[in-house]
């Protein structure tokens, strides 16, 4: 994965697997480090689960297990790490941090909102650049859509817009 | 800052043609689903995604939806996708790119014509 935006959509797939209704991505870009964290309300794991969960092939739904453990590699790699928190029953929330100097691009924050947007759980993204803040909130914007699905392709080229034309107003646009 | 302002615009221009729309019949809406699990998403399938849908916006199509589905269970054919057309049997290609999202939407989706040179192998 060539952008580390691609991990997060990879991430947040799990919290839909884990039957999630809200997810929220924070990417924060402070001075030299950015983090992401990715949280969610959605099933949680056990203590086994959890301590193996970083591992490569360790999956619970057949799959090749590959997505934290690439996740947690990416961090390493560039100077930081990866942490993972969870709770049966409230839910989950990976971090991982990254120094500036040697890290992917963060790449295309619209794009990977887009096929997050969905009628049957909520996304919320902040990205922080040093003291700039947007915040986009699925939920809000589907009290105003009068019963359209937020999943219309007009409605998610222009949500699409709106996510990227506003990290690109915080300074976002080059992390 | 930009405010969620041009999508109420957006939703009014839409809001007639949804009634419409659900009048004609919900059930005969074409349904894309991308697969988007690690296998997929590092084989390119945000952009399979994002082509899906930028190139239904552009045609104005109405009665598409694109969304998007875990591992499809055959990572080394990724980017794949499923196209559900009412009435036909579904249609799965594989090996996509952004370039042949477009395809499927204006030969099959459009046409009525399945690109066979795309079909995922049995």
């Amino acid at each position: 994965m060539n952008e580390l935006s691609l991990h997060i959509l990879d991430l947040a797939q799990n919290c839909i697997d884990a039957n999630a209704k809200n997810l929220q991505i924070d990417v924060v870009a402070k001075g030299e480090t950015l983090s992401i964290v990715i949280t969610d309300d959605g099933e949680g794991m056990s203590d086994e689960q959890l301590a193996n969960c970083m591992d490569e092939h360790f999956s619970t739904k057949g799959s090749n297990g590959m997505g934290l453990a690439l996740f947690k590699r990416e961090c390493e790699l560039c100077g930081g790490h990866c942490t993972v928190q969870s709770s049966k029953g409230v839910g989950t929330r990976v971090e991982g941090t990254f120094l500036k100097i040697n890290r992917k691009p963060l790449g295309d924050l619209g794009q990977t909102i887009a096929p997050l947007l969905s009628d049957t759980f909520d996304c919320k993204l902040r990205v922080v650049v040093d003291e700039k803040t947007y915040s986009f909130d699925t939920h809000t914007l589907k009290e105003h859509l009068n019963g359209i699905s937020i999943q219309s392709p007009s409605i998610v080229v222009a949500v699409k817009k709106l996510i990227n034309e506003n990290i690109y107003e915080i300074g976002g646009a080059t992390l | 800052m930009k405010s969620i302002a041009d999508i109420m615009a957006i939703r009014d221009a839409m809001q007639s043609q949804i009634i419409l729309r659900d009048n004609a019949n919900a059930d005969n809406e074409v349904h894309v689903i991308v697969a988007m699990g690690t296998c997929g998403i590092n084989a390119g399938a945000r952009l399979v995604f994002n082509a899906l849908v930028d190139e239904v916006e552009t045609r104005e199509l109405k009665g598409v939806r694109i969304t998007r589905t875990g591992c499809m269970g055959k990572c080394e054919d990724e980017p794949m996708v499923e196209v559900h057309v009412p009435g036909q049997p579904v249609v799965t290609y594989a090996h996509l790119d952004a370039q042949k999202a477009v395809d499927i939407i204006e030969r099959h989706i459009v046409g009525g014509n399945v690109c066979v040179e795309y079909l995922a192998k049995a």
